[in-house]
């Protein structure tokens, strides 16, 4: 299923030296960095840092004013992601997840999934699809992965946010990519529905390579190993959680510059997110 | 880990348990296929009611053809999300082509003539009023019905084709999609009223000559009818076959969230031009069957009101269903009728007092408050009630 042994490392994306210029204001400033293939990258950063730039600039919705993106498929040359179209890009094998759930709300959750199965995407080729026949046993897999089997029939628009949140990540799953790009994955979820979310991605991890957006702490410290900070468009640090939370660079963007951890929307006041800042400066291996 | 985690670790290798399956689909869906059936039976049954009335008769073989051009409609506003206001244009292209046929056909006949094309072929009565000498070239092969069908379904085809490649590829969606339909059949609209030579102009052709295909000659319009609803429900059942496969459920994830769809990698402008391409197909063999039943052809099609009242039937229907569409424009047409007969002035006001009232009251049309009103009596009557 795409994957390699993580015994030869091999860089699956490369950002080089990339700037996206949004008429004067650099989103991305010359940022440099790289995921291996099999990994599961947390980037984190406050806000403006760029990381949803990053995921535009990946995907191809923006094209980076300076500087090179290469994709190193399974078996395939490598490309410059720069001469490819949005739709193109997806078909060389990276998936998106927006951090908004986006769903067919009209159409029930398992075509949802059989429409992002990996088959030809071409016009003939989808007219003459047996539909209903292909891809039983995978999907069957992701209904059970995602725990939607039960409302299988059911109308997309209708399910939870946390469930379509799941029934995307069972989209991607079915697309099967070789990279999978997740925008803030647990964003306006319970603790418990983030916890869960958190295991369905570990193992996700294990066919996919994953680089996961996100701020909130808890969840990263669930599911990351290696955490990339980027801060005003550039590659702050790099690391464990542990080494990057101690690290003083990180602190400073975090707690001196901005004053508070940016956190999820749903923090209201200083005060209240001021122990979640707190948090990021005690030694936290115990809980990782 | 948790238990969904090495759930999945038996996933990888052979599971020891039963595999997961695909859950069967609810049987919820069998009433709407039986409902469709009786519908689709149920088009057949005006004729026999108005068997003895030639005037009904022909006003249904022309609802029949109209209820083709909803169908066509209803396949990209409906499914796809994609509001045209000018499709008209299709229609209209598949009209003229029958048109020019019937009327050569009875010119030639009036002289006596084989119904075939050449140089000195009799000339139909408003290109001599022209002073045209002869039938032009691009006319003239018209003659022959087959072709002229063929025609009637192939130009539209290829407009629509050409028309939809190049507004898909340019992202033009919503409003403006909408506006260029309109400017699009507002240009073909003066093209044909100022050529009169060649289009009739303003009168368009009237006194055509009626159908006659494979040595059959549609002499009643009660023949017309059947042979018109024949075409209506054929197409009805590949539409059907079409919306239920892979390709309609792409079209309504289009209309649901397009960006999606491109980042799953289909290229949605290929998908929505294929669409377009045979909605204007529909819609031009729709042209060519009203103006069999019309007996007459003109720019009338090619205005705009014209393409807005098709997109009237489709939201008093239902749009995107397939019931919908016709049953909206049987509905509609068959009411505007009566309603006129009785009194001629208040029609126009009804019409646009009704559309208000589907946009805010009854946004999934008549089909779907019968929908919901099934629903609601499958949950609160004492059935007895399948298992989930």
């Amino acid at each position: 299923m795409g994957f390699q042994s993580k015994i030869v490392p091999e860089e699956i994306l490369q950002v080089k030296e990339v700037t996206v210029d949004f008429s004067g204001f650099k989103a991305l400033n010359e940022l440099n960095f790289s995921i291996e293939r099999g990994e599961l990258r947390v980037v984190i950063g406050p806000n403006g840092a760029g990381k949803t730039t990053l995921l535009d600039a990946v995907t191809g919705k923006v094209k980076p004013t300076a500087g090179r993106i290469v994709f190193q498929p399974n078996e395939r040359p490598a490309c410059d992601l720069a001469h490819y179209q949005e739709a193109e890009i997806a078909r060389l094998g990276i998936g998106r997840k927006f951090q908004t759930p986006n769903v067919f709300k009209s159409l029930t959750v398992l075509d949802n999934l059989r429409l992002s199965l990996k088959y030809p995407r071409g016009v003939l080729h989808t007219l003459m699809a047996p539909f209903l026949q292909d891809g039983k046993d995978l999907l069957a897999e992701i209904l059970d992965t995602i725990g939607l089997g039960p409302k299988a029939y059911r109308e997309a628009g209708i399910l939870s946010h946390g469930e379509k949140q799941w029934l995307e990540l069972g989209m991607l799953l079915a697309q099967d990519p070789e990279l999978l790009l997740i925008d803030e994955p647990v964003a306006g979820m319970t603790p418990r529905e983030s916890e869960r979310t958190g295991d369905l991605l570990l193992a996700m991890a294990r066919k996919h390579t994953l680089l996961v957006i996100d701020h909130d702490m808890t969840f990263v410290r669930q599911i990351a190993s290696k955490v990339t900070v980027l801060h005003e468009g550039r590659l702050l640090s790099q690391g464990t959680v542990r080494e990057v939370q101690d690290n003083p660079k990180v602190m400073e963007v975090y707690l001196g510059h901005h004053k508070i951890e940016k956190k999820t929307p749903a923090a209201p006041t200083p005060a209240a997110a001021s122990p979640k800042g707190h948090a990021i400066q005690k030694p936290i291996g115990h809980h990782a | 880990m948790s238990e969904l985690t090495t759930e999945i670790q038996e996933g990888l290798t052979p599971p020891l348990v039963a595999a997961p399956a695909v859950p069967t689909a609810p049987a919820r869906t069998l009433g709407g296929r039986v409902a469709t059936c009786l519908f689709l039976v149920c088009l057949f049954v005006p004729p026999f009611y108005y068997d003895d009335d030639p005037y009904r008769s022909e006003q249904f073989a022309k609802i029949a053809a109209l209820a083709l051009f909803a169908l066509s409609i209803d396949l990209i506003w409906g499914y796809t999300g994609l509001l045209t206001l000018g499709h008209g244009l299709y229609f209209g292209l598949g009209a003229y082509a029958v048109a020019y046929s019937l009327k050569l056909q009875r010119a030639a006949l009036a002289e006596g003539r084989e119904l075939i094309a050449a140089p000195d072929m009799a000339l139909p009565d408003f290109m001599a009023f022209s002073r045209l000498t002869q039938v032009p070239a691009w006319i003239a092969p018209l003659i022959n019905i087959y072709l002229a069908l063929a025609v009637a379904i192939l130009v539209p085809l290829i407009v629509a084709a050409i028309f939809g490649f190049v507004t898909f590829r340019l992202r033009i969606k919503g409003v403006y999609f909408s506006l260029i339909t309109q400017a699009l059949i507002l240009a073909l609209y003066l093209l044909v009223i100022r050529n009169l030579p060649y289009t009739g102009g303003d009168v368009g052709m009237v006194s055509l000559r009626r159908l006659e295909l494979f040595g059959f000659e549609f002499k009643q319009d009660y023949d017309l009818y059947f042979f018109i609803a024949g075409i209506l429900v054929v197409c009805f059942l590949g539409c059907a076959l079409l919306m239920n496969s892979k390709v309609g459920r792409l079209l309504t994830a289009i209309r649901d969230n397009e960006n999606r769809v491109m980042a799953l990698g289909y290229n949605a402008a290929l998908y929505k031009t294929f669409i377009f391409t045979l909605s204007g197909a529909i819609a031009g063999l729709a042209g060519a069957l009203y103006v069999c039943a019309n007996h007459s052809a003109g720019p009338k099609f090619l205005q705009i009101d014209f393409s807005i009242i098709a997109v009237i039937w489709v939201a008093v229907g239902g749009r995107g269903t397939l019931v919908g569409p016709i049953l909206g424009a049987y509905l509609v047409e068959f009411g505007k009728i009566l309603i006129s007969e009785e009194w001629p002035f208040v029609w126009t006001m009804i019409l646009g007092v009704l559309f208000v009232a589907v946009v805010l009251f009854l946004p999934d049309g008549i089909v779907g408050l019968v929908r919901k009103i099934f629903q609601v009596a499958v949950r609160r009557l004492p059935w007895p009630r399948p298992v989930a």
